[in-house]
């Protein structure tokens, strides 16, 4: 896919969070009216954030083209491919250790809580990763 | 895997960033090249090669381990 095209595809992103942020506030569908103005106004503040970074990217050659450069560079992709699945492994690890750590502390249903979040997370990862790695 | 990326560069008395334009990379990635941090991949050597006018062989010395 060419960056021009990506770039369109996160404006038409941009504008969905802010649609689904304004819909989230007027509504109060997600969770009751505090949160969903809350969750509303997140979707809202970033959507309009990466407008503006869109706007500053496409209005400057030079910068649109160290732009492109920069996300296609292979170092850096190798860079950050790396990294998230560092993260994923601390994630991982993180959240095993908190099951640990609070089933010690006597709670029990907190550890409960993070246990089966983190074995539905992996189920999920897994599967993903599964069903991926096929296709290349 | 070794490289004289800095030696054919010094001889076309370009900068890094000139070479980082020219095959579509950022300057980070052509220190880590010239500083063997970094080994490119097949595609990025074969722009660079192809920059200098040279052959892939004649710019990355590859050592068996």
């Amino acid at each position: 896919m060419d960056y021009a095209k990506k770039l369109k595809i996160r404006l038409y992103v941009a504008f969905a969070m802010i649609g689904i942020g304004i819909a989230l506030i007027l509504t109060g569908i997600f969770g009751g009216p505090e949160m969903a103005s809350s969750f509303g106004t997140v979707f809202m503040v970033v959507g309009i954030a990466r407008i503006v970074q869109h706007r500053r990217i496409t209005k400057d050659p030079e910068r649109l083209r160290r732009r492109e450069i920069a996300e296609q560079d292979e170092r850096n992709i190798m860079l950050w491919t790396k990294a998230r699945s560092l993260a994923l492994s601390v994630y991982t690890i993180g959240a095993g250790l908190a099951v640990i750590v609070l089933y010690l502390m006597n709670m029990g249903e907190a550890a409960n809580i993070v246990a089966w979040c983190l074995m539905g997370f992996m189920v999920i990862y897994w599967v993903c990763y599964f069903i991926i790695s096929r296709k290349f | 895997m070794n490289n004289k990326i800095k030696e054919y560069r010094n001889a076309m008395k370009l900068t890094q960033d000139d070479l980082a334009r020219a095959v579509d990379v950022t300057r980070q990635t052509i220190i880590s090249l010239e500083s063997g941090r970094y080994d490119a991949s097949l595609k990025l050597a074969y722009r660079i090669a192809k920059y200098f006018k040279a052959a892939i062989e004649d710019v990355f010395l590859f050592e068996e381990e």
